[in-house]
């Protein structure tokens, strides 16, 4: 085969458009190139032709807008992006700004970009699928409050970091796809339709329960804040696989919420009632979960060994236990030393503390792993050690 | 059980089913074969042997899920497929080329009962992922002309055409 008849025609049309394709960023992406794909326009006719006419190439539009942003060649970018992308492909926003608008004469300028983003009237957001908006430095200005009034049928995964929005205002009206929703020091108005979200995780933003009411569909929901996280109403969450608590929490909140096959549960611990909280939450299914790890701060209380056996003995079936909180993670290698015959399903329990994990295995194996792994870890963190085991 | 595949050079491979089920095109010809060898007429022997080595390594693998483009995209490749695809950049184009030839993952569209044709994109999308993927990262970071160099492509704009294209994404350079 010639190469370059190979690269310039003879490589099918579909084939580049995969090569292309795996050229657009993702949302995931940290730093992505923006005149990646443009530079693809200058290579031959043939690949202008074939990227030009692949619509999905110019569907993700991912801006960062900098101390002295450049607002004339954002706007020229997403204007390309959004006419090259054609008036039906779904599209993925990402918008980031670091430091702006303490300066009035930029608020003109941000809004058409943000008009743009949305259209004039809702047309471009109609087609939103992915948006992540980012704002590093918050503004009490009302920069964002129009830009998401508008309805976003396809909107799938939402993350917005740093975001204020006027509580009076109409927020995201019609959200009927959202699956995924990633909320980080933000204070926003109510999401009225949270019946596709399957996805929560919320840091030091807003309500737990406000959400939570609505989202009877959730499989995974992730609440980290330093205030409490506190239910005030019965929430049945029938399809909830994993939760992680990591915020105080009072005994009454996890009495009120159910989830009979969640699987994975991490929470915070900070004082040893909290345990028996666990311990005594209907709604928790202790003896199905297979994952369990014990959250907790340095400045929390120690935990008491007779309170953390009782909940190793309500979770037998166990395959993997952790705790980032080394004394923690000691107490429960000594608990299970003692406990021979909890968690022994072959291959045994997978445990873990911060970077260092094992799996215990069974029987004298096991005995030898857990030493081994009270060594490390006790070596490791001594500094961080204030219990004598 | 195994199956006799002869390759457009008069290669003939007898391979474990299980191995040759990876590829669609494969299968779909089984059935009418019966005991007879099945012949690729466009695919040499030593693309072919390159393809072999992959399904067999991945024989076990399920199939991955049906891609409708909404699925975020990821330019990690295996260590394994890393080391696999580290070709010549011809034996390169040859294995994407051989892959989306064979429609590679072949259970697919069977057992998502999609329709064909959205099946067919879904079997390149993995059959020539890792190539795909690899030739992508080639390009990353380049400017056109080294992304020509690379490829041995012929620069064929016109010089007006070539102006105006640069006249329109002259921002892209620069950045």
């Amino acid at each position: 085969m010639e190469h370059a008849s190979t690269a310039n025609g003879k490589l099918p049309r579909e084939l580049l458009e995969l090569i292309f394709k795996n050229l657009c960023p993702t949302i995931e992406d940290r730093d992505s190139d923006p005149g990646q794909l443009d530079r693809l326009l200058l290579v031959c006719r043939f690949w202008t032709m074939v990227a030009l006419d692949y619509r999905h190439l110019w569907s993700s539009i991912f801006i960062i807008l900098k101390r002295e942003p450049d607002y004339a060649f954002w706007t020229s970018y997403a204007r390309t992006r959004l006419q090259r992308a054609g008036p039906t492909e779904p599209l993925q926003i990402k918008l980031i700004t670091r430091g702006l608008y303490n300066q009035t004469d930029q608020d003109e300028e941000m809004k058409i970009l943000l008009s743009i983003l949305t259209g004039s009237t809702g047309e471009v957001a109609q087609r939103w699928r992915q948006l992540v908006c980012v704002s590093t430095k918050p503004t009490t200005k009302r920069i964002y409050d129009h830009f998401f009034s508008f309805p976003t049928p396809k909107l799938e995964i939402l993350i917005i970091n740093g975001v204020s929005i006027l509580q009076t205002y109409q927020f995201l009206p019609d959200t009927p796809s959202l699956s995924e929703l990633r909320l980080a020091w933000c204070n926003i108005p109510h999401i009225k339709d949270l019946s596709s979200l399957i996805c929560l995780d919320i840091t030091m933003s807003g309500n737990a329960a406000n959400l939570l009411e609505q989202a009877t569909r959730l499989e995974r929901y992730k609440y980290t804040h330093l205030r409490d996280w506190e239910l005030t109403r019965t929430i049945h969450l029938p399809r909830l696989l994993h939760l992680e608590i990591m915020a105080p929490f009072f005994s009454g909140s996890l009495n009120r919420l159910t989830a009979p096959n969640l699987v994975g549960l991490r929470i915070h611990l900070p004082r040893s009632d909290h345990i028996s909280w666990v311990f005594n939450a209907p709604g928790i299914p202790l003896r199905t979960l297979r994952e369990l790890d014990l959250y907790s701060c340095l400045m929390d209380e120690q935990l008491d060994k007779g309170e953390l056996r009782k909940l190793l003995l309500a979770t037998p079936n166990l395959k993997k236990l952790s705790s980032g909180q080394p004394n923690i993670a000691v107490l429960l290698l000594c608990l299970l030393l003692d406990m021979d015959n909890l968690h022994q399903a072959a291959p045994g329990l997978l445990f873990g503390c911060l970077n260092d994990t094992a799996l215990l295995g069974v029987g004298e194996e096991r005995q030898k792993t857990i030493m081994r792994l009270l060594e490390i870890i006790k070596e490791k963190y001594k500094h961080l050690l204030y219990i004598s085991v | 059980m195994s199956i006799t595949i002869v390759t457009s050079d008069n290669e003939q491979f007898c391979v474990e089913k299980l191995v040759a089920q990876r590829i669609a095109l494969i299968e779909d010809m089984v059935e009418n074969a019966g005991d007879r060898p099945i012949p690729l007429p466009n695919v040499t022997a030593s693309v072919l042997r390159k393809i072999l080595e992959y399904c067999e390594h991945h024989k076990n693998d399920p199939l991955p899920p049906y891609d409708d483009g909404s699925r975020s995209r990821t330019t990690h490749i295996s260590e394994w497929d890393q080391k696999f695809i580290t070709v010549d950049q011809e034996m390169l184009f040859e294995i994407i080329l051989a892959a989306n030839y064979l429609e590679m993952k072949p259970l697919l569209y069977v057992r998502l009962n999609v329709p064909r044709v959205q099946c067919l994109t879904a079997c390149n999308a993995v059959a020539g992922d890792i190539g795909c993927k690899t030739v992508a990262n080639m390009i990353k970071g380049k400017s056109p002309e080294e992304i020509r160099k690379l490829f041995n492509i012929v620069n064929n704009f016109t010089p007006e055409e070539e102006a105006q294209i640069r006249k329109e994404a002259e921002w892209a350079e620069d950045r």
